[in-house]
């Protein structure tokens, strides 16, 4: 029983000693998401209440942030605001890799004319800012969350699926392939049970890395009113109205934009981090 | 009896330990060899023995964050004058690198910058050493070309690594190496890595232009044929030490050290009767640990019980020619 | 050489084509009836639709209406702006000029800060130095580049008053100074990236048996690091470089919108705002060819650099 109780705090102390600034960075989202989810109960003030009387209002008491120019409570609005903020990436990267994992794991594993294919459609998506084709598409299909987060998921299947796919394109030359196929197991059978779990490390680095990214594109979306709509509030979409009263109030674009910052900063970390462990020559112990 | 060539190099005692996770590699212990003027020196000895390490650390072509190297290197430039390497600093070695004493490598296709012509990969070392201008070393570069059996060598001048063959490539790093008229070069193994019939087109070129221009050679190998063919010295490596080391010829007619025996052995001769070919049993020591004692004992036929314990010291023969480090072994 | 070259010229006309055809079929992909959408939404009559349906062939079938379209862009008649009643390429033409100058000032500054950057924590690898420039780099790559324009705007412009706060002045000198703060920040954006891809190329060039050989001819530091390590490392990052200039074409809508600049991604924001499908159509292929240029451009400089490329 002594045993493994100290094998877990050495795994945490191990942890800490190799990945310290990813540990840190653990924490610090995870407090981020714990005061989002509990925005409801722990904000001030309703988000969408303004007060007209008390319009960009420096900090104070009442208002720890102060207020915009509507009179809403600019803390209550970064809190709730992180909602969309952490969903929208989720569900960016989810679609992705719905979508781009068995693109990648055809593509890799067939490499016929099926492959070729779908690398060129892949080819000429990915030479064009995904930035570009979520405007354009948005303006043909309509604005707000749900169809920004949708198309930008769709403009990140390509970068995944090519990933996926130079990654199973090394694994089938392994012998546990060769050996997978002299035993009679059929094509999908071997991606899916067999190359797919030793594509995992790989996979979840880039997705990790495309979650930051997400959040950029989200935010800038939203910036530009494509994105979340009033009277909801984002992050992104703070920070465009926090630009609009920079002169007056810098509270709001300024807090914005750092939360922004941290949190991806720190989904970047995390990401470097795994991508450190999962490094094939790093010296495993 | 006519007059030795000087010893242009001398390395005395030298010891390289690498740092690695878990603790030290001590991949050179206490090596000591020299080299006459015009002659050539034969390294060898299995991968892992410290040949490479040894010879590297002759131009100190070390990771200098991974290596603590302990010893004496000392080399007499043009000039007459005797330097110690190790004590050099990075100026001082520059100066001699490539010019004094040059270096060629094992594998030619990674060995020249694939993005720059190879012309300029030769210029570029006249233009540093001899100070001579772009057209100048061109020229001279052209002419090394063709010395060392490079055709077409003026349009060859802007061509680039990947169109010459291996052969090709090496003669290459043979004009690179040659460029400034060293007076001893450093060779790595360099017909290893190509086909047996261009191994002995480059090893005629060596020993022809070492002829030309007297510089010595040291040459490391595995191969004992090369040895026998190239060699006038050869030194015998194992485990990170100097095992044995006499002329070619007493080494190849009476070798003393049991491994150099066990090595020669191993040669497959044509006409043989035996089906089997001979190996030497069991593998090399781990150089992480310190050995007790005489590093080849655990595969030694010879082996005695002193050898396990006490590490056998240096025996050198009365005029000097002959050296092995052996309990058995009668000088 | 020449012959890469037309290879290349002769696959980006091929996307050029598949893309426009994309680009054209968008519009009539939004939902609803194309008509009313080009009639803007408003109450229209039936004659007034059946007239917008002659006047862009809605009732010819799909290949033909292509082919109109086509001709109408290669003829330089790029349709008429919904909202402004200006012909597109004239709307164009007047503001892709300072939206060239920021992107191009954008890349200029990326490049001279990721440059030395990914050079020096390269030499200095695992050195105090090395650290720092990773943290800077981690922050910038985190920072959303209109977040870093509103600061050097509330710093600089505001604040200090060194530059101006908004818009952009007559003429391509002036421009230097008004563009500047975006432009700035434009280039931080991508300096994160490239500085660590020049970081790891040089790295693992440094690694290489070459280099061995280059130090054992006795060259200078200098001359292993500047010309063997970087001609080596530079494919890599120029290939970033050029991905990283596409996207700057994305996010110059925004930092045009920060700055108050009338380029072309302020253009394009605005008549997404408003369905003004021609605008959309007219800019957005203007885009796709700038880059599917800077794509030719990289390939082009990249086969100069590494002649190992020119015979793939």
């Amino acid at each position: 029983m002594n045993r493994t109780k100290r094998k877990k705090s050495d795994v945490l102390r191990r942890l800490w000693k190799d990945y310290k600034l990813a540990c840190v960075a653990t924490v610090v989202l995870g407090l981020i998401i714990l005061l989002v989810i509990l925005s409801p109960v722990i904000a001030p003030y309703d988000p969408a209440a303004m007060d007209l009387a008390h319009r960009l209002e420096g900090s104070s008491p009442a208002h720890w942030l102060g207020t915009d120019s509507q009179g809403r409570d600019i803390l209550s609005r970064l809190l709730t605001g992180g909602y969309t903020a952490l969903l929208g990436p989720l569900c960016v990267v989810g679609i992705g890799l719905a979508a781009g994992v068995p693109l990648g794991l055809i593509s890799g594993y067939t490499n016929g004319r099926a492959d070729n294919m779908i690398m060129r459609v892949c080819d000429v998506i990915l030479s064009f800012p995904a930035m570009l084709l979520a405007l354009i598409t948005v303006s043909i299909f309509g604005r707000g969350i749900r169809n920004t987060v949708v198309i930008l998921g769709f403009f990140y299947i390509p970068t995944i699926a090519r990933m996926v796919r130079s990654n199973v394109i090394v694994q089938k030359e392994q012998a546990y392939v060769e050996a997978c196929r002299a035993i009679g197991f059929s094509a999908p059978y071997i991606m899916v049970r067999h190359i797919l779990p030793n594509c995992f490390s790989t996979i979840i680095v880039q997705a990790t890395l495309c979650m930051g990214y997400a959040l950029l594109d989200i935010s800038a979306m939203s910036f530009l009113g494509l994105g979340v709509q009033e009277p909801q509030a984002d992050w992104g979409k703070l920070l465009a109205d926090g630009k609009n009263i920079i002169m007056t109030n810098p509270i709001l674009a300024v807090s914005s934009g750092i939360i922004i910052m941290i949190t991806i900063i720190c989904i970047n970390l995390m990401g470097e981090a795994l991508d450190a462990y999962f490094d094939p020559r790093r010296k495993k112990v | 009896m006519a007059e030795k060539p000087q010893k242009i190099l001398r390395i005395n005692d030298l010891s390289v330990d690498f740092r690695s996770e878990d603790g030290h590699v001590h991949a050179v212990r206490n090596v000591n060899l020299y080299v006459r003027q015009g002659k050539t020196l034969g390294i060898v000895g299995e991968s892992g023995c410290g040949k490479s390490v040894t010879v590297r650390s002759i131009l100190w072509l070390h990771n200098i964050k991974e290596t603590k190297v302990k010893g004496e290197i000392l080399f007499t430039k043009r000039s007459g004058e005797q330097v110690d390497i190790a004590q050099m600093s990075l100026a001082e070695l520059q100066q001699i690198r490539g010019n004094e004493i040059s270096m060629i490598f094992q594998d030619p296709m990674t060995s020249l910058n694939p993005v720059v012509k190879v012309g300029v990969q030769v210029a570029e070392a006249l233009e540093k050493h001899q100070k001579l201008g772009r057209r100048e070393a061109k020229e001279r570069t052209i002419e090394l070309f063709r010395k060392v059996g490079i055709r077409s060598a003026a349009r060859r001048f802007d061509q680039y690594p990947h169109e010459f063959s291996g052969g090709m490539q090496q003669r290459i790093m043979i004009a690179m190496a040659l460029a400034c008229n060293p007076s001893i070069l450093l060779a790595d193994e360099p017909t290893t890595a190509l086909d047996v019939t261009i191994q002995a087109q480059v090893l005629k070129s060596i020993k022809e232009l070492q002829a030309q221009t007297g510089m010595a050679i040291i040459f490391i190998t595995h191969n004992l044929g090369v040895v026998a063919h190239l060699c006038d010295d050869v030194t015998v490596m194992y485990a990170g030490q100097v095992v044995e080391y006499a002329t070619t010829r007493d080494l190849f007619a009476a070798p003393l050290h049991p491994y150099t025996q066990a090595l020669l052995k191993t040669i497959p001769r044509l006409g043989m009767e035996q089906k089997k070919l001979e190996v030497i049993e069991g593998m090399p020591p781990s150089l992480k640990k310190e050995i007790t004692g005489c590093a080849f004992a655990p595969r030694c036929t010879q082996c005695m019980e002193k050898c396990k314990t006490q590490a056998p010291s240096v025996r050198i023969s009365a005029d000097g020619s002959r050296m092995v480090r052996c309990h058995a072994a009668q000088i | 050489m020449g012959k890469y070259i037309l290879k290349r010229l002769f696959s980006i006309l091929v996307i050029f084509f598949i893309a426009s055809v994309i680009i054209f079929s968008l519009v009539r992909l939004a939902p609803g009836d194309v008509a009313a959408s080009i009639a803007g939404g408003g109450k229209t009559t039936q004659a007034t639709l059946e007239a917008i349906r002659a006047k862009y062939h809605l009732n010819d079938p799909v290949v033909v209406q292509y082919g109109v379209w086509m001709k109408g862009i290669l003829k330089g008649d790029w349709g008429t702006s919904f909202q402004m009643h200006t012909p597109v390429l004239v709307l164009i033409t007047s503001r892709i000029g300072l939206t060239f100058q920021l992107i191009l000032m954008g890349f200029v500054i990326g490049i001279l800060v990721s440059l030395p950057l990914g050079i020096v924590s390269a030499v200095k690898q695992g050195t105090y130095t090395d650290h720092v420039i990773s943290v800077l780099t981690t922050i910038t790559a985190a920072c959303p580049a209109y977040f870093i324009g509103m600061l050097c705007m509330l710093l600089f412009a505001y604040r200090l008053g060194w530059f101006p706060v908004y818009g952009s002045g007559r003429g391509i000198w002036e421009n230097f100074y008004y563009l500047f703060l975006p432009s700035l920040s434009i280039g931080l954006g991508m300096v994160a990236m490239n500085a660590k891809n020049l970081r790891s190329a040089m790295i693992s060039a440094h690694e290489s048996n070459y280099i061995l050989t280059a130090r054992a001819k006795g060259l200078s530091n200098k001359r292993i690091i500047l010309y063997h390590t970087l001609k080596n490392a530079v494919v890599p990052y120029l290939t970033i470089s050029g991905l990283e200039m596409a996207s700057m074409l994305g996010s110059t809508s925004i930092i045009e919108r920060t700055f108050s600049i009338s380029g072309i991604g302020s253009l394009l924001v605005d008549a997404v705002a408003k369905n003004d499908y021609p605008v959309v159509q007219g800019i957005t292929l203007v885009i796709v060819v700038l880059v599917l240029l800077i794509n030719l451009a990289v390939d082009v400089l990249n086969a100069l650099m590494d002649p190992r490329i020119r015979i793939r």
